[in-house]
């Protein structure tokens, strides 16, 4: 049961766009209840939040609370190459442009959900706050649903992240939301952001190929949080105080710096769990893929 | 050091002060990653109400499975904290 969880976890890491769900059958084939299935979904989906914050802040523990030889053996530095990229790069090399993933998908949702009658109040009350902000429960939530407690603290984490709940503001929540899906090649939240993107007047040649954000008229400020959210999310290790400095001297404040940081982190970890679970595309979205999937 | 100022214990008011006193119940200290996030008070409440539903206990894998999950992925995207 350990190596599945260890090689679902490397998996999820490093291509969650080739998820499917044969590999959360292999998890409830050797033993873990749907439940489980979820909490390993989720558990690694937060590993990826907080290492993004961890080294996105530039955060290091100290030998008072890890023994010197451990830390030693797991110190890296911005020069040190990113772990496995030319065996990922070889994986991703086999001509699947993004539209082809999305349209290779596997359709339907992979893992149990209650019906309405099955939700409890806090959950509930959790749906009822997303009708009121976007009218309509995002699908990835819903697919929560088996886990109520995480769903509706999920729920009450992306209300802060997205659709205007940061300090950043929604076209840059959105415009993060997107790079990082993009990034991840995570059908679903590409769909969410690029659809709420354009409905904000964003460009054609931006939500065309938001990974070429360099060629896109963006200002000063947009370019550099592309940059920084791009190198967190691929290569976290070699965020250092100097790519800080240089958001700051975009005019961003520290505490900006903090809301790019935490979004991004977000996005890593939220963009894995919607793959990772197949979470089909909300109505909003499917229209958009309509208009846009020849272009990817 | 890390790359923006974080408020310590000592300073923090409000929901900031909350927020330090709730993880020092459920986790014991207050760790670098939770004063990460203290320029945000809002986003270091919203984020730790997910982690106390998600980890330590709150699965149903257990703390050596959880751990598991942590120390491998923390490793492949190189974090050493």
């Amino acid at each position: 049961m350990d190596r599945a969880l260890l090689a679902y976890s490397e998996k999820i890491t490093f291509l969650p766009e080739r998820l499917t769900s044969g590999d959360l059958n292999a998890l409830r084939e050797v033993g873990y209840p749907e439940k489980q299935v979820i909490d390993i979904v989720l558990v690694a989906g937060y590993r990826h939040y907080i290492t993004r914050i961890a080294n996105g802040i530039g955060i290091e523990i100290g030998t008072d609370r890890v023994e010197e030889s451990i830390l030693a053996q797991y110190t890296y530095s911005p020069d040190s190459p990113t772990k496995k990229a030319a065996e990922i790069r070889e994986l991703q090399g086999d001509g699947a442009t993004l539209g082809q993933v999305i349209s290779g998908t596997e359709p339907g949702l992979w893992v149990e959900r209650p019906n309405s009658s099955g939700l409890g109040e806090t959950l509930g009350r959790e749906f009822q706050e997303w009708e009121k902000r976007i009218g309509f429960v995002p699908n990835w939530l819903r697919a929560l649903s088996l886990h109520q407690e995480s769903a509706a603290a999920a729920g009450d984490f992306a209300r802060y992240c997205t659709f205007g709940g940061s300090p950043l503001g929604s076209p840059r929540e959105h415009l993060i939301g997107y790079l990082v899906a993009s990034l991840l090649r995570a059908p679903y939240f590409l769909g969410l952001h690029g659809s709420q993107l354009k409905e904000q007047g964003a460009s054609g040649v931006l939500l065309k190929n938001v990974q070429g954000w360099r060629n896109a008229e963006l200002s000063e400020q947009d370019q550099g949080i592309l940059e920084f959210v791009e190198q967190l999310t691929l290569d976290s290790h070699r965020v250092t105080q100097e790519k800080v400095d240089r958001l700051v001297a975009a005019g961003l404040s520290e505490s900006e710096v903090l809301d790019v940081v935490v979004l991004t982190s977000f996005f890593n970890c939220f963009c894995r769990v919607a793959s990772a679970l197949g979470v089909p595309l909300d109505p909003t979205s499917k229209s958009f893929f309509e208009e846009f999937k020849h272009a990817f | 050091m890390a790359f923006i100022p974080m408020i310590p214990e000592e300073e923090a008011t409000g929901l900031l002060k909350e927020c330090y006193a709730r993880n020092l119940r459920t986790v014991g200290r207050t760790s670098e990653v939770v004063t990460a996030l203290s320029l945000r008070p809002e986003a270091l409440r919203v984020s730790t109400h997910f982690r106390s539903t998600t980890l330590f206990g709150a699965s149903d894998l257990g703390r050596r499975r959880e751990e598991f999950i942590a120390t491998l992925i923390s490793d492949l995207v190189q974090c050493s904290y």
